[in-house]
């Protein structure tokens, strides 16, 4: 793969780390 | 086994255990922000770094905004490292003028380092300049293990803490990890090796006159490296005659020691610790291997003197210490038996004065199969994954043992930090199961245990699965994935389940038969490597928030005591039951049917 797609599936995958926090979060009522 | 054996394997365990309490009880006064004996010397850095960074070290988090950090620091560092690796080529500290890595291989490696996995698909020597070295690569080996002990604290703070919302403040605990845990204790091993003879150096690499030139045929390629073709359709080569060598030498005590102390592996040379520059001697093995466990051991005892009762950390290190002495007794046993296709040939594998015995191909004279076997069970055992020896040339069972350890989480020790929460994840899960089981209250240190933490536990305990099982069959099931096994048969299948066990615990150490630097390797490795790391750090925090906002409830006739040897062992049985039910039937076509049909005298070509 190249550079670009490289990086934005780094992003992709944090994207869904930062999705997930806020996931969590609402399930805990915070 | 020698008794000679029987000795080191004791004389390692010994000290090990000696420096348990001091260093675990340091580590505890430096996350509670006690003073400690190294407070004149770093304090003033400490205080530096965060007026540089903006940090309010007062602040505390909750757990989503500990969780956010972690994910954002490291996607930060994951950017930098990728962009290093691609502009080396134009920065300096670059003697042997390596080129830029390619894409694939630079995001192996930047997710590698990044998760303190430390895969290296690539070969350090030939690959990656003294500046990706020890401004990339170094960098990270202290910055991953980092993030790891602060995860850790905030999980044990989590459960410490009475009805609190915070759980500490991320970046305090990670400078703190750096700079009175890992810096320190990296100064002195670096030294140490230094003295042993592992070299530390910005020189270029020197020539060595051959005392015997050597020909060889070398293929021919194109501009663009592509293989150039005779009429027949063979690969074309020319007859090459080589009269010197280059002797690769850098900066590599340094970055030995904290590849070890933080459990990171990703060597500074191809063959890791079985190079002679990396691991000279008898002794530099000794102080490396102990590197590899110490931190791990000694973060078992910050727990429990964290969590105001010592007995739950030795009861934690029993055991770990129960499940990793039949490890190393089945891999040093095995390797020391030898190779039983060699018994019928007449071949002698016994140990004596002339030779150290057993199955010695993969393994280093210098080291033979007791430090190769023991070293190969403390790697895996932690998430360390640097090699003195290679895992593929094992008997099949001697090779099951790391993966079995590594199958089983990394959480005999475990990873820097990583080890001791996964730990207490399972701790979480067996108290839940026993307290269900004799009709007690299911909690754990005072806080009741409920659906949420049930949740989060159980989604930290099936990620790694997961993620092995899938990433061993979409590769056996496809032709890249294929492309790279270098041996048929059940072996073949080891090493691709070797890979992607190792990747998927953040483990680094290669089964080194598989050629794993292909795009298909390179990339589902990458991915495979970011979900081990933040999709358990992850529920891991949200599980350290929700524990840390319950009361804490005291010990009455129905609390399941979590200190004694009853409880130990029941949390031993649901480690292996748990790790059997996962990856017995992947063992089963690999390892297992391979011994069998090596003892059965059928072999694969």
């Amino acid at each position: 793969m190249a550079d670009v797609e490289l990086v934005a599936l780094t992003f992709i995958f944090f994207g869904s780390c930062v999705w997930m926090i806020r996931g969590l979060s609402r399930l805990m009522g915070q | 086994m020698t008794l000679i054996g029987y000795v080191r394997i004791l004389v390692f365990l010994v000290v090990l255990f000696l420096l348990v309490k001091p260093l675990g009880t340091y580590m505890a006064r430096v996350f509670e922000g006690e003073r400690t004996f190294l407070d004149r010397i770093i304090r003033p850095v400490e205080r530096w770094v965060y007026r540089l960074c903006g940090i309010n070290p007062q602040e505390d988090m909750a757990w989503g905004t500990y969780a956010t950090a972690v994910v954002l620091f490291s996607l930060a560092g994951m950017l930098l490292l990728y962009l290093l690796q691609r502009v080396q080529a134009a920065l300096p500290f670059n003697p042997a003028g390596q080129t830029a890595v390619d894409p694939s291989l630079a995001f192996n490696t930047a997710a590698s380092f990044t998760t303190n996995t430390n895969w290296q698909a690539y070969g350090g020597e030939s690959t990656m300049s003294y500046l990706t070295q020890m401004a990339g690569l170094t960098v990270k080996n202290f910055v991953s293990p980092a993030v790891g002990i602060a995860v850790m604290v905030a999980l044990i703070r989590g459960l410490s803490r009475r009805s609190a919302k915070v759980i500490g403040n991320f970046w305090v605990d990670t400078v703190r990890a750096i700079l009175y845990v890992l810096m320190p204790l990296a100064v002195v091993l670096a030294l140490l090796l230094v003295s042993q003879g592992v070299p530390q150096t910005l020189s270029g690499y020197p020539a060595a006159t051959l005392m015997q030139p050597t020909s060889y045929e070398q293929p021919v390629t194109d501009a663009n490296g592509k293989p150039v073709l005779d009429a027949q359709g063979h690969q074309k080569t020319k007859s090459v005659t080589v009269t010197d060598q280059q002797i690769a030498v850098g900066p590599v005590a340094s970055q030995v020691a904290i590849k070890q102390l933080g459990t990171n592996g990703g060597g500074f040379y191809n063959v890791n610790s079985a190079h002679p520059f990396e691991n000279p001697t008898p002794f530099s093995n000794f102080l490396e291997l102990l590197a590899i466990v110490l931190i791990p051991a000694a973060l078992v005892y910050t727990y429990g003197r964290m969590v105001k009762d010592t007995r739950q950390g030795w009861a934690l290190l029993a055991a770990m210490t129960i499940i990793f002495l039949p490890a190393i007794g089945v891999a040093v046993g095995f390797e020391q038996a030898g190779n039983p296709a060699f018994h019928s040939l007449g071949v002698d594998q016994t140990a004596s004065a002339l030779q150290p015995g057993g199955n010695m191909e993969g393994k280093e004279v210098r080291f033979g199969p007791v430090d190769s076997g023991l070293w190969a069970a403390a790697t895996t055992a932690t998430s360390n994954g640097s090699v003195n020896s290679m895992h593929d040339s094992y008997t099949p069972i001697g090779g099951m043992v790391p993966l079995v350890l590594l199958h089983l989480g990394e959480v005999v020790y475990g990873g820097v930090g990583s080890g001791m929460y996964g730990m207490v994840v399972v701790v979480i899960l067996a108290a839940f199961i026993a307290g269900l089981m004799v009709g007690r209250t299911p909690e754990y240190l005072g806080k009741k245990i409920e659906a949420f933490e049930m949740k989060m536990a159980t989604v930290v305990m099936l990620i790694m699965p997961v993620l092995v099982l899938v990433a061993t069959a979409a590769a056996v099931a496809t032709a890249a994935g294929k492309a790279g096994v270098s041996n048929p048969g059940p072996h073949g299948f080891s090493q691709i389940l070797y890979a992607f066990t190792s990747m998927a615990n953040n483990n680094g150490s290669a089964f080194a038969g598989l050629n794993a630097n292909t795009p298909f390797y390179n990339d589902v490795g990458g991915i495979v490597m970011f979900a081990a790391r933040f999709w358990i750090i992850i529920p891991t925090l949200a599980l350290a928030g929700s524990m840390g906002m319950k009361k804490i409830v005291p010990a009455g006739p129905g609390t399941l005591p979590t200190h004694t040897a009853q409880f130990t062992l029941w949390l031993v049985a649901v480690i292996l039951i748990w790790g059997a039910l996962a990856f017995l039937p992947v063992l089963a076509l690999g390892p297992i049917v391979e011994q069998f049909l090596l003892n059965a005298g059928t072999f694969f070509k």
